[in-house]
């Protein structure tokens, strides 16, 4: 009789959860799929700024992000949420500075000084320094991960459209394989500074969209003038996370079937936190965390002890673009995440191996 | 709501905020007489709470000799003053109350308060056992696992392993798990490593970072 009742109970309440996961998923889904639409039907124009390759493409791409300056509002929409920023961006040479404010949520202003990047938080008074190697450049990139971008996704221009008042071309990078989503990029053709990014499923589905709303270019900045606001720390705390660059051979991991195209970037670990409780000294509060690329996706694997406080059942979870899974590993507790497929990090979740 | 017989199936209609007019008010008369109806309620109550936070519990537990001198003030109240319709007209405004106390730490904190500030307001404390389940329904995404749970098992195991963790706001999409805003946070920052970041990838991942309100 008891036990009856509480499964009515179990049904009940799941009866209301599955109505409005769909309910949700529709309304947050509607308004992107339109917008699939509507660039679908635009008529392919053959753009002006033909490529030969993938990489000529995206190393034009990123020379432009080098050389240009502009000013505008860039735009987020993943998973049902939508956020939004105000860029500013310089170049001088061979340096480059951007700001970018946050006009939505927490009120945050993140300055990148080549790959310095400082972070605002007024809300707290707090200021964070970081050093991001990930932020090199394109050319330098290449080679860290050497990774071939063209044998895993093939390249398909598709016409022009107009995105934040200038004439862009669309670019399609489509995987050649159900392990990583696929991409349509909206360059702009003089230069070809990325204004729109989309990442898609594997139906074709918007995931997760990037854009500018509204651009100006060379607009009258003085890097300088950024480079003072950046360096007036005064009246915030300074925080800089002390994360340490380390192998995950030496820490004792290793990948036992590597995933297609993913080759290791780097790895960091947190420093040890210095606490001893009840004589046991307290293992750093950062996981181990551990960095997969194809050149386009990205994976992190994090590794933590097993903490049965904390660490309840395996699990799953799609936010936009970004999948997450959890796994026990005898007694670490694996989380694995990235703009992939689940299916790809169930095949890092089983590759993940510990060896001593 | 039909013919609810047994104090049981009462106290299960009463937890899941279902209970209007008669059928309410014969509720709370139940609640008032049996120490039965108290102890289903306390029940239904905990499997709501093993259904959303499986982590609390155990400190829920430890806290019901609380929830019973709660029902017990309740009772009280409940001889004092008028108000079963007021349950029903403010029934409508429960997810607000859930944003607030939703965390699961927050929950540990109420299980472990003696009394709160707003203790005279029964009400609120009424509110918050529909709020808790009103809450349930304001989930987009779950996770559910195992991961490799197949589609065909039955629906009472994946309800055993929902847990939530997203929830939706007028700030959008809220992920109410701290530890996986720091994993995504980090991941967003150092893991994006994409020959298509620059210069979006270093916005997105600006833009993320304060999306969630958290960062490492």
């Amino acid at each position: 009789m008891q036990h009856s009742n509480k499964k009515g109970m179990y049904f009940k309440l799941l009866r209301p959860v599955t109505l409005v996961l769909t309910l949700s998923f529709a309304t947050n889904w509607a308004p992107l799929q339109a917008q699939t639409s509507r660039s679908a039907v635009t008529p392919s124009i053959v753009a002006e700024s033909e490529f030969k390759s993938i990489d000529e493409w995206l190393a034009r791409m990123h020379e432009a992000a080098k050389k240009r300056a502009y000013v505008g509002t860039f735009v987020v929409t993943s998973g049902g949420s939508m956020t939004s920023a105000k860029v500013w961006h310089v170049c001088e040479g061979s340096q480059q500075i951007e700001r970018v404010d946050m006009l939505s949520g927490t009120q945050r202003s993140t300055f990148r000084h080549n790959d310095h990047v400082v972070t605002f938080m007024p809300e707290h008074k707090v200021v964070r320094h970081e050093k991001r190697e990930s932020l090199g450049g394109f050319p330098q990139f290449l080679q860290a991960t050497d990774s071939r971008i063209a044998d895993f996704y093939a390249v398909r221009t598709g016409g022009v459209e107009r995105v934040a008042g200038v004439e862009a071309d669309i670019v399609t990078l489509q995987p050649k394989d159900t392990l990583r989503f696929g991409y349509r990029v909206w360059t702009e053709r003089k230069r070809g500074l990325v204004v729109k990014l989309q990442t898609l499923d594997v139906d074709g589905k918007v995931l997760e969209q990037a854009a500018f709303s509204e651009l100006q270019f060379d607009a009258p900045l003085k890097m300088d003038k950024l480079l003072q606001m950046m360096g007036n720390v005064q009246g915030y705390r300074v925080e800089k996370p002390a994360l340490v660059k380390t192998t995950a051979s030496a820490e004792g991991w290793s990948i036992k079937m590597p995933v297609a195209g993913f080759n290791p970037v780097s790895c960091y670990k947190g420093p040890a936190s210095g606490v001893v409780a009840a004589g046991v000294p307290i293992a750093g509060d950062e996981p181990l965390q551990w960095i997969f690329s194809d050149g386009l996706a990205s994976v992190s694997v994090f590794v933590e002890p097993m903490d049965r406080q904390r660490h309840g059942k395996e699990s799953t979870l799609s936010l936009g673009a970004t999948q997450t899974l959890t796994r026990q590993l005898n007694n670490h507790w694996i989380t694995v995440m990235g703009e992939v497929p689940m299916g790809t990090l169930r095949l890092f979740a089983s590759s993940i191996e510990r060896k001593k | 709501m039909t013919s609810l017989t047994s104090a049981s199936e009462l106290m299960s209609a009463l937890a899941d905020g279902q209970l209007r007019d008669e059928n309410l008010a014969r509720a709370w008369q139940v609640l008032q007489q049996g120490d039965d109806a108290v102890v289903s309620w306390n029940h239904y109550h905990l499997i709501g709470d093993v259904l959303r936070f499986p982590a609390a519990v155990s400190s829920r537990v430890a806290a019901s000799v609380d929830s019973r001198s709660f029902l017990n003030r309740l009772n009280s109240k409940l001889s004092a003053d008028e108000f079963h319709g007021e349950v029903a007209r403010t029934s409508a405004q429960p997810l607000q109350v859930a944003a607030d106390l939703n965390t699961s730490q927050e929950r540990q904190q109420m299980a472990s308060r003696g009394t709160a500030a707003n203790d005279a307001v029964f009400r609120w404390k009424l509110l918050a056992g529909f709020a808790t389940l009103a809450a349930v329904s304001a989930i987009t995404w779950t996770a559910i696992g195992p991961a490799g749970l197949s589609p065909t098992s039955s629906q009472l195991v994946q309800s055993r392993d929902a847990v939530q963790v997203l929830v939706t706001s007028p700030q959008g999409v809220i992920v109410r798990d701290a530890r996986l805003n720091e994993l995504l946070a980090a991941h967003k920052q150092l893991g994006s490593v994409s020959a298509l970041q620059a210069p979006s990838g270093f916005l997105q991942s600006a833009g993320f970072e304060t999306s969630l309100g958290s960062g490492r």
